[in-house]
C-alpha cells in the first residue's frame, strides 16, 4: 500500500462525485483559457491590423504640412540600392462625394503614388488597371461609405496647400478648395494596401489612390511629395543618414536668387523664413543680412496717406539705403512716398498695418516714425527684390486683383497707386530697421522673409554648408519606423484578454465555488475516513495532501478538458464582439489565434484556484478531533440557542454595516475616480452584510421552541437553523451576484440623459462639428457671422455660439481605439472662452478657487530638471488611466512643427465626454508650438434653444459642406463613446448573470447535500406518514426561502447604492435587461432546487433508518 | 518495572459550552504493557471521551496524558500523530474501512503514518499472517462492501494491529454485531492480549464483555472504580 495507491483507489471509488468536480474545473480552465484565448485573437487581430495599415513599410519621413521634392527619394532610392523599396507619395485630407449617390465622406486620405508604393503591399505588385497614366482606386471602407462601386465617378475636394498657414498674414484668400472628378477603376484590397494609414488605429481610414503626378498637378506641386515609405529591408539608421546627407535647398523651399547689385538673397517658397534656417545661415555666413518686409495698409501724414504700400525692416549690413546710424522710430522713406505724402525729412508718419490674431481676427495698428531720409527708388537696389513672393500678391497684373488674405478697400486705391504697381510692383515705398519691423510684424510664422548674403555660391554648394547646420526634424520633418509603431501600438493596446478574464470573474468564482462546493461535501462524506486516518496517526497535513493531491490529479485533466470550452467561449466571444458587442471593438475582422503561453497559464492558474479552494475546503473539515469526525458528531453545526436580539452579535452586525454603509452612501466623492467606485462597493457590500447578520436573526428565531408546528414548511425553514451558515452563505452569495449584475449596470450611460447641464459629457453643447479641412473664419465674429450668412440664420439675441478646437496631427487615444495611441491627438481652446463656458465634468483639479477645472490650462508646471518647455494639459480621465496609462503630473513628450520637444503636463482630468481620446491644451501654446497648423477643426456649437442651434447647424454643414464639415448632435457623439463602456457592461451582464445562474446550480448541490443528509429523518416522516411530495415542498420552502431571500437582499442593495447614481440623471438602467437576468436567477435557482429536491428525494427513504 | 505505556495523571476534561460540568474529574489512570480492562458506565459518562483521550484523538482540559513517558502536552501535531501511530491501535464501533481499498490495503493504511516506512514485503507478510489468524485469508482482495459485519470488524482489528501497538483501544468494538460475531471478536482480542502481551482496553456498555476481558472499570461521575 502507499500514498499514491491510495489516492487512486480513492479516486476511482468516488468518481461519482469526482465527475462533476472534474466539470467544475473544466469549467473554470474553459473560462480563463477563453478569456485569455480572447485577449491572444484581439491582439493577434490588431497586428494583422496594423500589418494590412503598413505592410512591407518600414522606416518613413513624414513631412506634415511641408513638401520634399520626388528628387530626393530618387537619390536616396539610388544610394539605398534596388533591392530596396522608396515610395514618395503625396498625402492630403478631403471630401468625396458621389456624383450619382448624392452620399459624401469626410476625412478621407487623397493619397498620390506611383508604382513605387505598390511595391510595398503585400502582393508587392501593381493592382490591376492602375498601370496606365489616369486612374483612381478607392479603399473598401470609402466604397462602402459612399456605397459606390466600380466606374462610379466620385467628386473629390482637396485644399490646395498654401505657401504658407492660412492663419499667416499675408497669406492670400482662404478655404479655397478644388473639385476634380474621376471614375473609380479598382476597388482595392487589404493585400493591395488598401488600408494604408500613418495613424496607430484599427479603423482604415477611407482613401482614395490616385497616380502622384495628377495629384500634384491638382495641388500646384509639381514634383513634390510630403511622404517618404521605405522598404522594412532599409535600416533605420541608413534611411536617415541618407536622406540627412542629401536633401536640398528645394526640400526645404528656399532658394537662392542673385541680386543684380551683387551678393544673393535667400528667399522661402513659405513665405516666411524658419528661425532655426535664419541662425543657420547666420552661422555659415557671418554677413547675413536678414530683411523683413510686410504690408502697411497706409501710410501717411497730416496731409495725404498712401494707400496698401510694403515697407522693408532690415539692417545696414549688404545695402546702402539703410544707414549705420537708423534708429528704431526712424524710417528712410522713397522719394515717390515723399512726394505723395508731403512728407520731409523730420517729419512724423503714421503707418498702419494689420496683425491677424487667432481664427484670421484682424486687428489694424497704428506706429508712429520721423522720417531720417528720402531717397528714389531705383537707385542703390532699391527695388522689388526686397519683397518675397506674397501669394495673392506678388504675381497679379493690377492692384485690383490682390488677394492678400486681408481686406483691400478698393475705394482708397488710386490711380496713382495702380501706376506705381505697373512700374514698380511690389517694391516697398519705405525702410525701416530690422528691430523695428520685427517688434512690430514678427509672427508665429517667423521673422525674416528674406536672408541678403554677400555670397551664397550655388544652390549645391549652400545646401552642403546649411546641412552641416541644420536637420530636416528642425524643420518638423519626422522620421518614423512605421513598423515599430506597429508594432509598440499593438503591444501597448487595451488589453481585452484580462477584460474578459475579469468580467468572466463571476463566472470563474461560480465554477470554483461549484467545484469546491462538490469537493467539500465529498470530503465531508469521507469525515469518518479522516477521523480514522488521523486516529491511526497520519498527521493532519498528510491528510490534507492527500485530498490536494486527489484534487490536483482531477484538475490536470479538467484543466485539459476545459481547453476545448475554452476554445467554445473564445469564439462565442469573438462572434459576440463581431455581432451584438460590435461596438467594443470596432472596425476588426477578428481572427482565432492562440498562444501556447496563454494555455499554460489557464491552466496553472486553474490547478493553483482548484487547490486553494479545496485546501480552504478541506480546512473546515480538519478543524475537528479525529473521534469527533468518526463518531459523526462533527456533522452538526447545531444552534447555540436563541439569544434575546439585543444580546446578538448578529443585530449589532447589522447595525453597524448598515449605518456605515448608509454613510458611504452619502459621503463626498471625486465622480469617476476609483474612489467612487470602491466606496460604491464598498456599500453594496456593507448592505449585503447588514442583510446577512439580519437573515442570522430571521433564521435563529426558527429556532425558538414553539408549542405547534404551523406547516411542514415551516417545519422546513427550520431547518435553516441546522446549518446556519451554509444557509447564510446562500444568502450572502446569491445577493453578492444580484447587486453585481444589477448594480454594475447603473454605470451605464446615456448622452441624452441630462445632455444640456453644462457638467454633462457634451458640456451642454447642442452639437459638434468635426471638419475634413480647417475653418479659419472667427465664426462668433461679426465678419465670420456675416461672411458665412450667420447673422442671417442665427440672429444675436438667438446667442448661438460656438467655441472652436484647433487640432493638431495624432492618434486618437479615445476607448474607440483600440492601439495604445503613439501621439495622442492634440487640440488646443482659447482658455478665456472656455473659462467662461466652464462646460464638461471634471473627475480631478486643483481645488485652489484660482486655479481649477478649464483654469488649469492657464497652469504653469514646473520647468526645472527639464530642458524643453512644460505646458498644462487637461485629458479625460479613462483615456489617461485606461488608453495611456498616466495620471496627474505625468507628461507627454511631443514635437513642435520645428522638431523642438515640448511635454504636456496632464493638470486635470475630465470625465467622459465628447473631447475623449485628445489632450486639450491652451491655443496660444497650440500656436507657439504648431505655427503651421491652420484653423479650427472642431466645432461646439452651443445653443440654448433647440430650434436655433439645429438652424444653425444645417447652415454651417452646408455652408462648409466643401470643407468636409459634419456637425452632429453632441449627445450622439457622446454615445458613441458611451457605446463602448456599455458594451462592457453589457458583456460583463451577460457573462456575470451566467455565473449567478451557475451559482444557482450550487445551490442545486446545496439542495441534494442537504437532503441526503437527512435522508433518515425523511424517511422517518414518511414512516409517519408523511407523502414524498409533501416532504419535497417541507425541502424546497426551506432553499426556497433562502434562494429568494439572498435574491431580494441583492436588489435592495442594488437598489440603495445605485440611487444617488440614478438621482444624478447620468445613468440610465436598462430595466428590460436586469429584470430579464434577476428573473432568470430567480427562476432558475428556483427550478434547479425542485430538480435537485426530487432527484435525491428518489428510492427507499425507508432504507435509510435502517441505514443510519 | 518496566515503564507504563501510558498515563493519565490528575486528567479533566470539559466543553466549552458547559464548563461547569467536568465529564472527567481529576482522573488518574496508569496503563502496563499486558493490562487489559474494560470502561464501562452509563451512557453519557464520558467513556469515549475518556478513550479519546487515552489515544491522544482529544486533549485534556487539565491534567496530563503521557504516552511511554513522553508528556504530549504540548507536543506538536505531528509529534502526537507520530506517537499515536507507533503505540496505539484503534478500533471503533464502525469499522470505518475505506470503501476503495481492498481489505489488504485498508490494513496496511496505518503503515502510511509511520515516520520510517517499514519493509513493504515484511508488512505484508505480517498482514496476510494476521489475516491467516482471524481466518480471513480467502478476503484478503476483497472490497468492504463484498464482506460481511463481523469480517468487516475483524479486518479492523488487523488493521489496529498491523504496526504491532502496544495498546489496542476499542471502543463499543462489538456494537454493530451480532451475538456470534461479537463472541469471536471478544475472543480475538482476549487472544491477542495474552499470547502477544498486547494492552488492551475495551470501552463497552456490554457487562458479559467487560467481565471476558477479566478486569472492570466504571466511570462514574467522572471517575474510574475498579469494580472487579
Amino acid at each position: 500500500m502507499s500514498f499514491w495507491k491510495l489516492i487512486v483507489n480513492s479516486l476511482r471509488y468516488y468518481r461519482k462525485v469526482n465527475l462533476p468536480v472534474l466539470a467544475g474545473v473544466a469549467l473554470t480552465s474553459a473560462i480563463l483559457s477563453g478569456a485569455l484565448v480572447v485577449g491572444d485573437s484581439v491582439k493577434e487581430s490588431l497586428r494583422r491590423n496594423s500589418a494590412d495599415r503598413i505592410s512591407e513599410t518600414g522606416p518613413a519621413l513624414v513631412g506634415g504640412e511641408r513638401f520634399l521634392t520626388d528628387q530626393l527619394a530618387e537619390k536616396i532610392q539610388s544610394k539605398l540600392g534596388d533591392e530596396h523599396t522608396l515610395a514618395p507619395i503625396l498625402q492630403i485630407e478631403g471630401t468625396v462625394s458621389s456624383r450619382a449617390g448624392g452620399t459624401r465622406a469626410n476625412q478621407v486620405q487623397i493619397i498620390g503614388v506611383d508604382e513605387r508604393f505598390w511595391k510595398l503591399s503585400n502582393k508587392g505588385t501593381t493592382p490591376d488597371k492602375l498601370d496606365t497614366d489616369r486612374w483612381m482606386a478607392v479603399n473598401q471602407p470609402l466604397a462602402d461609405r459612399l456605397n459606390s462601386g466600380i466606374d462610379d465617378t466620385l467628386i473629390v475636394r482637396v485644399e490646395i496647400p498654401g505657401a504658407i498657414s492660412k492663419d499667416a498674414p499675408l497669406s492670400g484668400e482662404s478655404e479655397q478648395t478644388t473639385p476634380f472628378t474621376e471614375k473609380i477603376t479598382a476597388i482595392l484590397s487589404t493585400d493591395d494596401f488598401g488600408h494604408y494609414s500613418l495613424r496607430s488605429e484599427q479603423i482604415p481610414p477611407a482613401t482614395i489612390f490616385i497616380p502622384i503626378r495628377r495629384l500634384q498637378e491638382i495641388l500646384e506641386l509639381p514634383g513634390s511629395a510630403n511622404v517618404f515609405l521605405g522598404s522594412n529591408s532599409i535600416n533605420e539608421a541608413d534611411f536617415e543618414k541618407a536622406i540627412e546627407a542629401d536633401w536640398s535647398l528645394k526640400d526645404i523651399a528656399l532658394g537662392i536668387t542673385p541680386l543684380p547689385e551683387g551678393g544673393d538673397q535667400i528667399l522661402s517658397g513659405r513665405v516666411f523664413i524658419d528661425e532655426k534656417v535664419v541662425t543657420a545661415v547666420s552661422k555659415i555666413s557671418k554677413d547675413a543680412s536678414p530683411v523683413l518686409t510686410y504690408l502697411a495698409n497706409d501710410i501717411g501724414t497730416e496731409k495725404s496717406t498712401t494707400p496698401y504700400s510694403m515697407i522693408a525692416g532690415t539692417g545696414p549690413e549688404l545695402n546702402t539705403i539703410i544707414g549705420p546710424n537708423l534708429k528704431k522710430d526712424e524710417i528712410i522713406i522713397s522719394q515717390w512716398l515723399a512726394e505723395d505724402t508731403g512728407a520731409v525729412i523730420g517729419d512724423e508718419i503714421t503707418v498702419a498695418y494689420n496683425v491677424v490674431e487667432s481664427g484670421r481676427k484682424l486687428t489694424e495698428q497704428t506706429t508712429k516714425f520721423t522720417v531720417a531720409s528720402i531717397a528714389p527708388i531705383g537707385e542703390n537696389a532699391w527695388d522689388q527684390s526686397w519683397t518675397p513672393n506674397f501669394p495673392g500678391i506678388f504675381d497679379v497684373e493690377d492692384l485690383d486683383e490682390w488677394e492678400p488674405g486681408i481686406p483691400i478697400d478698393q475705394d482708397k486705391i488710386r490711380d496713382k497707386d495702380e501706376l506705381f504697381w505697373d512700374t514698380y510692383r511690389a517694391t516697398p515705398k519705405a525702410f525701416i530697421s530690422l528691430e523695428a519691423s520685427r517688434e512690430l510684424w514678427s509672427n508665429r510664422f517667423g521673422n525674416t522673409t528674406a536672408i541678403r548674403l554677400s555670397g551664397a555660391g550655388d544652390d549645391a554648394e549652400f545646401a552642403n554648408k546649411l546641412r552641416q547646420e541644420l536637420s530636416l526634424t528642425d524643420l518638423g520633418i519626422s522620421y518614423r519606423n512605421l513598423a515599430v509603431e506597429a508594432d509598440q501600438a499593438v503591444a501597448n493596446s487595451f488589453d481585452f484578454g484580462q477584460l474578459f478574464a475579469y468580467m468572466s470573474f463571476f463566472l470563474i468564482i461560480s465554477a470554483l465555488v461549484l467545484a469546491g462546493l462538490i469537493f467539500l461535501f465529498g470530503i465531508e462524506q469521507r469525515r469518518n475516513q479522516i477521523g480514522l486516518l488521523l486516529a491511526l496517526g497520519l498527521t493532519k497535513s498528510k491528510v490534507r495532501r492527500l485530498f490536494i493531491s486527489e484534487a490536483l490529479l482531477l484538475s490536470i485533466p479538467g484543466s485539459l478538458l476545459g481547453l476545448l470550452g475554452g476554445y467554445l467561449y473564445t469564439r462565442l466571444a469573438l462572434g459576440g464582439m463581431s455581432g451584438a458587442w460590435k461596438d467594443a471593438a470596432a472596425g476588426i475582422q477578428f481572427v482565432y489565434f492562440v498562444r501556447p503561453v496563454s494555455l499554460a497559464i489557464a491552466i496553472g492558474l486553474t490547478v493553483f484556484f482548484t487547490l486553494i479552494t479545496v485546501w480552504l475546503a478541506s480546512r473546515k473539515v480538519m478543524r475537528f478531533h479525529p473521534g469527533e469526525l468518526i463518531t459523526g458528531s462533527s456533522d452538526d453545526e447545531g444552534s447555540s440557542g436563541i439569544r434575546p436580539i439585543k444580546k446578538s452579535k448578529a443585530f449589532y452586525g447589522a447595525i453597524v454595516s448598515l449605518l456605515v454603509g448608509i454613510g458611504l452612501l452619502f459621503a463626498p466623492k471625486d465622480p469617476g475616480t476609483m474612489t467612487e467606485q470602491g466606496l460604491f462597493f464598498g456599500v453594496g457590500f456593507l448592505l449585503t452584510l447588514a442583510g446577512v447578520f439580519l437573515g442570522s436573526l430571521i433564521i435563529s428565531r426558527f429556532a425558538k421552541p414553539t408549542d405547534q408546528l404551523k406547516s411542514l414548511g415551516a417545519l422546513g425553514r427550520q431547518h435553516t437553523v441546522r446549518r446556519r451558515g451554509r444557509s447564510l452563505a446562500v444568502i450572502g452569495l446569491m445577493a453578492s451576484g444580484v447587486f453585481m449584475v444589477t448594480a454594475i449596470n447603473s454605470f451605464r450611460l446615456d448622452g441624452e440623459r441630462g445632455a444640456n447641464r453644462r457638467e454633462a459629457g457634451t458640456g451642454g453643447f447642442a452639437y459638434v462639428g468635426t471638419s475634413t479641412l480647417p475653418i479659419y473664419e472667427d465664426l462668433n465674429g461679426d465678419q465670420g457671422r456675416e461672411k458665412y450668412g450667420l447673422d442671417k440664420v442665427s440672429p444675436k439675441e438667438d446667442a448661438v455660439s460656438i467655441l472652436p478646437f484647433r487640432v493638431s496631427e495624432g492618434d486618437d487615444a479615445s476607448c474607440l481605439n483600440l492601439n495604445r495611441a503613439q501621439r495622442p491627438r492634440l487640440m488646443a481652446v482659447d482658455p478665456e472662452k472656455i473659462v467662461a463656458i466652464n462646460p464638461f465634468g471634471f473627475t480631478k483639479t486643483a481645488e485652489s478657487d484660482d486655479l481649477r477645472r478649464w483654469q488649469m490650462l492657464r497652469f504653469s508646471p514646473d520647468e526645472e530638471g527639464s530642458d524643453h518647455p512644460v505646458i498644462a494639459g487637461v485629458i479625460d480621465q479613462n483615456t489617461a488611466t485606461y488608453a495611456l496609462k498616466i495620471g496627474i503630473g505625468d507628461r507627454i513628450a511631443y514635437e513642435t512643427s520645428e522638431g523642438q520637444k515640448f511635454d504636456v503636463e496632464i493638470a486635470a482630468f475630465l470625465d467622459t465626454s465628447i473631447l475623449q481620446g485628445n489632450v486639450i491644451i491652451a491655443e496660444d501654446q497650440f500656436i507657439r508650438f504648431f505655427p503651421d497648423s491652420g484653423g479650427y477643426r472642431v466645432l461646439l456649437l452651443d445653443s440654448p434653444e433647440v430650434e436655433p442651434g439645429e438652424k444653425v447647424a444645417q447652415h454651417l454643414t452646408r455652408m462648409f459642406g466643401d470643407r468636409g464639415l459634419e456637425m452632429r448632435p453632441a449627445s450622439e457623439r457622446l454615445n458613441e463613446f458611451n457605446a463602448v463602456q456599455n458594451t462592457y457592461l453589457s458583456i460583463f451582464s451577460t457573462l456575470g448573470g451566467l455565473g449567478v445562474l451557475l451559482g444557482t446550480v450550487g445551490l442545486a448541490i446545496i439542495v441534494g447535500r442537504n437532503v441526503l443528509e437527512r435522508r433518515g429523518q425523511l424517511g422517518v416522516m414518511q414512516a409517519m406518514g408523511f407523502t414524498r411530495q409533501s416532504l419535497a415542498g417541507m425541502v424546497l420552502a426551506e432553499h426556497w426561502f433562502l434562494h429568494c431571500a439572498g435574491v431580494l437582499l441583492g436588489l435592495l442593495a442594488a437598489a440603495v447604492a445605485v440611487y444617488p447614481k440614478l438621482e444624478s440623471g447620468i445613468s440610465s438602467v436598462p430595466l428590460g435587461l436586469l429584470g430579464g437576468i434577476n428573473a432568470a436567477i430567480l427562476i432558475g435557482g428556483l427550478i434547479f432546487c425542485a430538480v435537485a429536491a426530487r432527484f435525491v428525494l428518489r428510492g427507499n427513504l425507508m432504507e435509510s433508518i435502517r441505514r443510519e | 518495572m518496566s515503564e507504563p505505556i501510558l498515563e493519565l495523571k490528575n486528567v479533566t476534561k470539559w466543553y466549552e459550552s458547559s464548563p461547569e460540568r467536568h465529564i472527567l474529574d481529576h482522573l488518574d489512570l496508569t496503563v502496563s504493557a499486558g493490562d487489559a480492562f474494560a470502561i464501562v458506565g452509563p451512557s453519557g459518562c464520558g467513556k469515549s471521551t475518556l478513550l479519546n483521550l487515552l489515544g491522544t484523538l482529544d486533549a485534556p482540559s487539565s491534567g496530563e496524558v503521557i504516552v511511554s513517558g513522553t508528556p504530549t502536552g504540548g507536543l506538536s501535531e505531528k509529534r502526537i500523530s507520530a506517537l499515536r501511530a507507533e503505540h496505539f491501535g484503534f478500533i471503533f464501533q464502525m469499522h470505518h474501512l475505506l470503501p476503495q481499498c481492498t481489505a489488504l490495503e485498508n490494513v496496511l493504511v496505518p503503515t502510511l503514518a509511520l515516520a520510517d516506512p517499514p519493509d513493504k514485503k515484511e508488512v505484508s507478510d505480517r498482514a496476510r499472517d494476521l489475516f491467516e489468524k482471524v481466518g480471513l485469508e480467502d478476503k484478503i482482495d476483497s472490497r468492504p462492501s463484498q464482506l460481511s459485519g463481523g469480517e468487516r470488524q475483524r479486518v479492523a482489528v488487523i488493521r489496529s494491529l498491523i504496526n504491532q501497538p502496544k495498546l489496542l483501544l476499542a471502543d463499543e468494538p462489538t456494537g454493530a454485531l451480532d451475538e456470534a460475531n461479537a463472541e469471536n471478536l471478544i475472543s480475538l482480542l482476549v487472544d491477542l492480549n495474552k499470547e502477544n502481551g498486547l494492552s488492551l482496553i475495551v470501552v463497552t456498555h456490554d457487562h458479559e464483555i467487560a467481565q471476558s476481558l477479566g478486569s472492570i472499570r466504571t466511570l462514574r461521575n467522572g471517575k474510574l472504580e475498579s469494580t472487579s
